[in-house]
């Protein structure tokens, strides 16, 4: 049986140590986060002040802001014994061997015999860190190379040396997999491991195409980045993050301890680089890198003479046709089409698809985990052996031997079976929307609509479903997709269209429908589970909060954002949230619900979007006993379980809550308050603030002049009336306009 | 009704602690004002406890901790007798003040001979605007500008009166340079009283006891500098120029004084300190409430028949650097006698122990000096001013 791990320590609070040390709290366990003792002051300043950086970083590294309570800061000269009870010790200290050694030593000295040692070391031989060691120790330590950021980057490479214990690396691939929601890749002991050497190479190809073979900056990341399904950053924008003098010093290395390797002249630093580090030019760490904001203009550097320059005209036409084709037609036609900006697509691409070719086995066991390293590390949306596939097996082949390259011999047949799309037949479907079989009796209704909006074809499809559902032998329906993000709401366009051309009774009727769904979906006899992740915004806020029962991946982003575009949420979410206050406090007094009110208030004033999910439960979108996971892929599967669970336990739908707290006039002065002194700061514009009025209206009561207890039904019809009006205010379409543009809010 | 004079014989103050996170912040304020009488009280030995009518002290907001008639707890646990009375009042920033005049008014009047007055305020425990604010709702729809936070008001003093970022820079920096000074020459002693605070706190894993003895304030700054001031953001407007280091600290502390009638005072034989010759209030608009004491100055002044030209030294609350400049500005307020020992945004400014503490401070400092005529004024929230003139007799 598989133990998970529930204390552990993370020696080292640098930028990697800290916030591996945070993600492993926000997974739940108890962390110790150890760095050298401070020579002068307290012991404990080093690490306080490298965690306190480390608290500062933005995305959050913590999922909640209390989440940061369990990590336990020390330092080596007080706390080392802290060690002896932990069951899993990451050495995250500075890249020196002879450092990591003694540490080791030490640490062999004080942990329990059962302990796991790892090292997140990125260059240095794994197994060297651990020399000198016992057996029994050796068997019970690997590499774990997290990626920078490791809360958000999938990847985690597991490392182990010819003496890990099998069962060891088992264990922890199991635990980085479900607990800590990682793509584990096995990697070999080799220099830099998968991804960042097959990375490196990829990038290195990239900066020579500049220095070497006239494409500019601005060129190269455009044919490097999201038109061939890469990080918009794509070469010199990641180099200037990641730091030019990083890049450098990973290259120098991989030349060095990469003897064997056939083109170990990729890894020669060119000299324009090599020179911008000399001068002190690191990226965005020093302010410029290979660009240089200035203003709102973004420079590049100009290879000969160092200045910062406009960005010239990109002279690759050719792209143009194909920018707006899938990703996999975009890459074909790219591989294809005659010019410079197809030049550059199929030598580089052959050049990298032949090296990893050649890194089997030398790095990974086979081509799939050369293909999630990359997906996983550096975000690529299809790894090299799957866009091999996609340019054509044998083309590439025939296109690598017309080049002299080398094949190894494994390179035999397409790495990926093309399995027929065997996905069952679904038992519904319209052009946006679809109802399937999840199999056991619970059915898995899917939007696939343009951002998973709530079109209308998506909701018209959920009155068949729940006809279905009633009438049916199903036991449970699960509300979910694949997607990256679940919902971005409400289909603006559809709403902008009837609003622009004066068609408010049908909106009203709209309105009207979401709500009495969302009610239907909230008291169905039969259980209904949301699974979402990603992004889950205004109507899809909504709906989730209507559902009875959610599972969420803990990297949800939900929020009432209507306010954005100038309107308050219509459909049940102010009424919820009123009710979630009322009930979340000690009594019916006024002055225990209205720190709540406040709170939801201000939430749904500012548009606030949680940064997780449990940040969502605290904020009170998502309901105390939702089942959140660290692995989101999971989410599914464990809906169905939800849904089957609530099923067998003989379920009933929550009661319907006719006696919310409302606390009229008085607590609606409260929130005007609040709303006047935003404005007045100059944090809210005079129409936010106009906003958070009707929403404080709607959230007290509306006309009431004394605390109540209130319907659902109350409040749903407040939320109405408060809503339609703005749609025929000026400055709510000009914010809605600007959104559908330029997807960002406006600030009228 | 009978007309008799009123003598300060006793005024003292707590150093002022840092809120919330100051060394006093487990401190009730009931405890803090109690241990300020009990301090008073033993600089007139002589006077008999029995013989006190009552004690009033000041609070800005009188809920939970310092709920339940301030006054009367603190009464209590300074181990006066159940005969002595208690109240409290609020006057927001002038609270301390108000107890102090009307505990004035109560001996002139005859209708008391032995009062205690002062403020308390632990802004650690109770935050500002309390836990619980509940505006009312006519305002809040027709005039929210009554609900105008203080430092919107400030901002709005800054723009009014054309009050620049560097000169609010600049004044707060000499507030601490003037605070600074004054605690190292040992100018407080004569006031400050020692707190002697034990706790049990969870430390290291376990209950330990803790014991904290305060008798310097907290709040004064040797590390600051222009430089340093100038770097803050403005904090409560986008684009504004009022920040955290140009406005007044939030602070824990307590003040008493003693004021007795001529009759107790030649029973008893005790030595006046001065005492208060005037008060007055007026009111402000609520938004530029950091104007106050331009309308209630010169209404005491006149009430006591006296001129700017006679006051010899001032206390003027720095609730912000921008309204004591505009205040110090409108009224021709000669700098080299405002807050000669540092203000509020160095010291702190708890807010209903604050006049009870300039009380203090500046009967002390007319002592020392030799200055017949004092005056202490303050802006308060709402929009008021508060002035007193006070007369030193120890020349």
């Amino acid at each position: 049986m598989l133990k998970p791990f529930r204390t552990v320590a993370v020696l080292g609070a640098g930028v990697m140590g800290s916030q591996i040390a945070a993600h492993l709290a926000n997974a739940g366990l108890t962390v110790h986060l150890l760095d050298v003792a401070a020579t002068t002051g307290r012991k404990n300043d080093l690490v306080e002040t490298a965690f306190k950086k480390a608290l500062k970083l933005s995305p959050p590294i913590f999922f909640t802001e209390k989440t940061a309570r369990r990590v336990i800061l020390g330092n080596f000269d007080e706390y080392f014994d802290r060690l002896s009870g932990v069951d899993w010790v990451i050495e995250a200290v500075v890249e020196n061997l002879q450092i990591k050694q003694q540490l080791m030593q030490r640490l062999e000295a004080i942990i329990q015999p059962e302990t796991i040692v790892s090292t997140n070391t990125s260059g240095l031989p794994i197994h060297l860190v651990a020399q000198g060691r016992s057996d029994s120790f050796r068997q019970r330590f690997l590499g774990t190379h997290f990626f920078n950021p490791p809360r958000y980057l999938k990847l985690l490479e597991l490392i182990p040396t010819q003496d890990t214990d099998p069962n060891v690396l088992h264990r922890m691939k199991w635990f980085g997999e479900l607990y800590l929601g990682k793509g584990v890749v096995i990697a070999k002991d080799t220099p830099n491991f998968i991804a960042n050497r097959i990375g490196m190479f990829v990038t290195l190809l990239g900066i020579k195409a500049w220095t070497e073979q006239g494409y500019s900056i601005e060129e190269v990341d455009t044919l490097t980045g999201t038109l061939i399904g890469r990080p918009k950053s794509a070469t010199f924008r990641t180099v200037d993050l990641v730091g030019l003098d990083t890049l450098m010093y990973v290259a120098d290395h991989l030349y060095q301890a990469a003897p064997e390797d056939e083109h170990r002249d990729v890894f020669r630093v060119p000299d324009v680089l090599r020179k911008m580090v000399a001068t002190g030019t690191l990226g965005a760490k020093s302010g410029q890198g290979f660009y240089k904001k200035q203003k709102s203009q973004i420079l590049s550097v100009n290879p000969k003479t160092f200045a910062y320059e406009p960005a010239q005209p990109l002279n690759l036409e050719e792209i143009k046709q194909f920018e707006t084709l899938p990703l996999r037609h975009r890459i074909q036609s790219l591989y294809q089409v005659p010019g410079r900006a197809g030049d550059f697509f199929r030598q580089t691409t052959l050049a990298m698809l032949n090296y990893s070719a050649h890194r089997i086995p030398e790095i990974a066991d086979n081509p799939q985990d050369i293909d999630r390293a990359m997906r996983w590390g550096f975000g690529w949306d299809i790894g090299p052996f799957e866009l091999w596939d996609a340019l054509g097996f044998e083309t590439v082949l025939a296109d690598m031997k017309a080049a002299n390259m080398t094949v190894p011999e494994w390179v035999q047949k397409p790495f990926y079976e093309t399995t027929p799309a065997t996905s069952k037949q679904p038992i519904w479907q319209n052009s946006e929307a679809a109802l399937l079989d999840m199999g056991d009796g619970v059915l898995l209704y899917e939007f696939r609509s343009k951002g998973n909006t709530l079109s209308n074809k998506v909701l018209e499809g959920f009155a068949s479903v729940l006809e279905i559902l009633a009438t049916r032998d199903y036991k449970g329906l699960v509300i979910g997709n694949d997607s990256a993000h679940f919902s971005g709401g409400a289909n603006l366009a559809e709403m902008a269209m009837m609003a622009q051309t004066g068609n408010f009774d049908a909106i009203a009727t709209l309105i009207v429908e979401f709500q009495s769904l969302l009610q239907r979906i909230r008291y169905f006899p039969k259980p209904i589970v949301a699974a979402i992740q990603g992004r889950v915004l205004g109507g899809g806020c909504e709906l989730v909060m209507a559902c009875p029962q959610v599972v969420a991946a803990a990297e949800t982003y939900i929020g009432l954002v209507e306010v954005g575009v100038g309107l308050i949420p219509g459909a049940g979410g102010i009424m919820r949230m009123v009710s979630r206050a009322s009930e979340r406090a000690a009594t019916d007094s006024t002055s225990h619900i209205q720190p709540f009110l406040r709170m939801a208030f201000e939430t749904i004033a500012t548009a606030k979007v949680s940064t997780s999910a449990y940040e969502a439960k605290e904020l009170g979108f998502l309901p105390c006993d939702t089942r959140i996971l660290m692995s989101g892929e999971r989410r599914l599967e464990i809906a169905k379980a939800e849904a089957l669970h609530l099923d067998q336990i003989g379920y009933v739908p929550p009661p319907k809550n006719d006696s919310i707290m409302v606390l009229g006039g008085p607590g609606r002065a409260v929130l005007e308050q609040i709303a006047y002194v935003f404005q007045q700061g100059g944090f809210a514009s005079e129409y936010d603030r106009y906003l958070a009025t009707r929403l404080a209206y709607v959230m007290t009561g509306g006309e009431l002049s004394a605390p109540a207890l209130v319907s659902e039904d109350y409040l749903l019809q407040l939320e109405r009336e408060s809503f339609l009006p703005l749609l025929s205010q000026s400055k709510t379409q000009d914010r809605i306009v600007h959104m559908l543009k330029t997807k960002k809010p406006l600030r009228n | 009704m009978m007309m008799q004079n009123a003598y300060i014989v006793s005024s003292v103050r707590t150093a002022i602690a840092k809120a919330p996170r100051g060394k006093l912040r487990n401190m009730r304020s009931d405890n803090l004002g109690a241990t300020a009488v009990e301090a008073a009280l033993e600089r007139v030995p002589d006077l008999d406890p029995n013989d006190v009518d009552d004690v009033v002290f000041g609070c800005a907001f009188p809920e939970a901790e310092q709920g339940f008639n301030l006054g009367r707890v603190i009464a209590q646990r300074a181990g006066l007798p159940d005969s002595v009375a208690g109240a409290t009042v609020n006057r927001f920033c002038a609270s301390g003040l108000q107890a102090i005049a009307l505990a004035n008014q109560a001996i002139v009047t005859g209708q008391s001979d032995v009062m205690i007055a002062g403020g308390a305020e632990s802004m650690s425990l109770i935050p500002m605007g309390g836990h619980d604010l509940l505006p009312n709702p006519e305002l809040i729809a027709e005039t929210p500008k009554v609900y105008c936070t203080m430092g919107m008001t400030a901002e709005n003093v800054a723009h009014l009166y054309e009050i620049s970022r560097a000169d609010q820079d600049a004044f707060a920096l000499r507030s601490h340079q003037r605070a600074i000074a004054a605690t190292q020459a040992g100018r407080f002693n004569d006031e400050l009283i020692r707190i002697n605070l034990r706790e049990t706190l969870y430390l290291d894993g376990k209950p330990q006891p803790v014991e904290t003895i305060l008798q310097t304030d907290e709040g004064p700054r040797t590390d600051t500098s222009l430089e340093a001031l100038a770097h803050l953001p403005a904090v409560f407007r986008v684009g504004g120029s009022v920040t955290a280091g140009n406005s007044s600290q939030t602070s824990d502390g307590a003040a008493a004084t003693i004021l007795v009638s001529e009759a107790k005072m030649k029973e008893f034989k005790l030595q006046p300190l001065g005492r208060l010759l005037g008060f007055a209030v007026a009111g402000v608009p609520p938004e530029i409430m950091g104007i106050g004491p331009v309308a209630a100055v010169p209404k005491v002044l006149h009430q006591v028949g006296l001129s700017l030209d006679d006051i010899g030294l001032i206390e003027l609350n720095e609730a912000f650097a921008a309204q004591s400049l505009a205040v110090i500005r409108k009224l021709g307020l000669n700098e080299e006698i405002v807050n000669v020992n540092g203000g509020a945004i160095a010291l702190g400014h708890p807010l209903g122990c604050t006049g009870a503490r300039v009380t203090a401070t500046l009967l002390h400092e007319m002592k020392r000096r030799g200055v017949r005529y004092g005056l202490a004024t303050m802006c308060v929230g709402g929009g008021m001013g508060a002035a007193a003139v006070f007369e030193n007799l120890m020349m």
